[in-house]
């Protein structure tokens, strides 16, 4: 499941700051496509795809790339660890990219739409939580630790 | 024209209740309006300002200076069209609370894109010209400041009317940005105060250096109208970018020599840099430097200001400029706006 916590700890010390500690759930992200495109993406290509700048499968087909809203804790952690930035920190770039006409990433409300998009859209790709994952699609590359990774990480759905 | 839906096709059972569109995909200032079910999309961007001439507290005009349409088209092929009107000066009044008339329509742009491939994309119609860096992204809400730098307004023609191939090519080991663009026609919907090409051919790479910084270089070859007395001028131009944690360093330098030699060379620069004073408050200084002997003009422009990130399409700019000659063509002293996408 996917957890979030925000934790204040405060010291004794009535001098000291108090930290403001958060961090997003440790289980990873999977990023996952409509079939026949495994071994072919890199990280450099996700990014790529996410930022709109890449638009076609090595086959020539369109790729349909689709986010998670912005509350969604998983869209933070998916933009920080592959575009390097929080979604507001991306703002600036997609204000560049409507001078050009170019819109964001198309949004899906929620990962089980993800899912049901990405199994039935030729070309599609997106990301959800690893241990979501309930439908047959093909899983390209996860995200874990703020980093993408290229094989599947170690993790136990079950605990 | 044909329409086509641009959306894509979800092919999901109706009781599952929680696969509804996100609002992220519905109409705020910034995003544009998509008409349902034919793929276009339109929107624009604003600029309202004020000007002061510091030794001439009495020349003050403030006014509309910029409003433009954007529209544009993109289906499920291969095939993206973008058009840009520009309406600039369309109300502008004087210190003495006079309306004057310097009200101008252009089509900025009007172009057809074939996508071919990530590594090779076609273009035909009228765009930006690809030198630099600030031409390509000149709206006002892009920009930190209401005033241009010099060498992107007066060194080459801002559009060209002709065809365009670019894309994106592994090379050392990078991904490099390019284009390459010829024109040999009249340029469509000229603005009044521009030289628009007469025959150009040139092209622009931009290289990732790392993850926070570009470089780019420009090459241009062209004749302009009306310039028939000066009849060939290539231009060489580099530029770089830097962002890190919301700062921001960038530069452009160009050389553009004349047929004719000489007083008809002409060269210059700018550097900014950008400081985050909060999460929404930003410091800006620029320097330029522009030589045009031909006009016995050499400037050195020193730009300090401020800007406010109201939304992330909305900036309130401030600005005190000085140029160190009196150019009618170069705009300094006090300059504030508000800048907005719509």
């Amino acid at each position: 499941m996917l957890r979030i916590y925000t934790v204040q700890s405060c010291l004794l010390a009535s001098l000291m700051i108090c930290p403001l500690i958060s961090w997003a759930t440790d289980e990873p992200i999977a990023v996952v496509a409509y079939a026949g495109h495994t071994n072919e993406l890199k990280k450099e290509d996700l990014v790529r795809i996410f930022k709109r700048k890449k638009l076609f499968w090595q086959d020539g087909s369109r790729i349909h790339a689709v986010n998670l809203p912005v509350t969604n804790p998983l869209r933070l952690v998916f933009s920080q660890a592959v575009l390097g930035a929080t979604p507001n920190e991306m703002a600036a770039y997609w204000n560049d990219q409507y001078f050009h006409g170019i819109s964001p990433t198309f949004v899906l409300s929620s990962e089980e739409a993800v899912m049901r998009f990405v199994a039935d859209t030729p070309g599609a790709i997106g990301y959800v939580s690893l241990c979501n994952i309930h439908t047959k699609i093909d899983v390209l590359l996860w995200v874990g630790a703020g980093h993408v990774l290229d094989s599947a990480p170690d993790y136990d759905c079950h605990k | 024209m044909i329409l086509f839906s641009a959306a894509p096709h979800f092919a999901w059972s109706d009781d599952v209740t929680n696969t509804t569109v996100s609002s992220e995909n519905e109409y705020w200032p910034g995003s544009g309006l998509e008409i349902p079910g034919t793929g276009f999309k339109i929107g624009g961007y604003a600029t309202v300002g004020n000007r002061a001439d510091l030794s001439q507290p009495q020349s003050r005009e403030f006014g509309l200076n910029d409003f433009s349409l954007l529209m544009h088209w993109e289906g499920e092929g291969k095939l993206r069209f973008f058009s840009e009107l520009d309406f600039q000066q369309l109300l502008t009044l004087d210190q003495g609370s006079n309306i004057t008339q310097h009200a101008s329509v252009d089509l900025e742009r009007l172009y057809a894109d074939y996508m071919y491939s990530d590594k090779l994309n076609f273009r035909a119609g009228k765009f930006l010209t690809p030198i630099g860096r600030w031409n390509v992204i000149h709206a006002s809400p892009l920009e930190w400041t209401t005033s241009r730098p010099l060498i992107t307004e007066y060194m080459f023609p801002t559009n060209v009317t002709g065809g365009m191939v670019f894309g994106t090519v592994p090379a050392l080991g990078k991904e490099v940005d390019y284009s390459g663009y010829a024109s040999s026609q009249t340029d469509w919907g000229t603005a009044p105060n521009v030289e628009p090409f007469n025959d150009a051919r040139g092209m622009h790479a931009i290289i990732s250096v790392n993850d926070d910084s570009e470089l780019g270089v420009s090459f241009a070859e062209f004749d302009q109208q009306n310039t028939t007395f000066e009849p060939h001028k290539e231009l060489l131009g580099l530029d770089y970018y830097w962002s890190r944690n919301g700062y921001e360093i960038s530069a452009e330098l160009a050389y553009r020599s004349s047929g004719l030699g000489g007083l008809y060379n002409e060269s210059g620069l700018y550097v900014q840099g950008v400081i985050p004073l909060s999460n929404r408050w930003y410091a800006i200084s620029r320097y330029e430097y522009y030589d045009r002997p031909v006009l016995q003009a050499s400037v050195n422009l020193f730009l300090a200001g401020v800007a406010f990130r109201l939304t992330p399409g909305t900036l309130l700019k401030a600005e005190v400029s000085h140029a160190t000659q009196n150019q009618p063509w170069v705009t300094d002293g006090f300059l504030t706006s508000i800048a907005l996408l719509f």
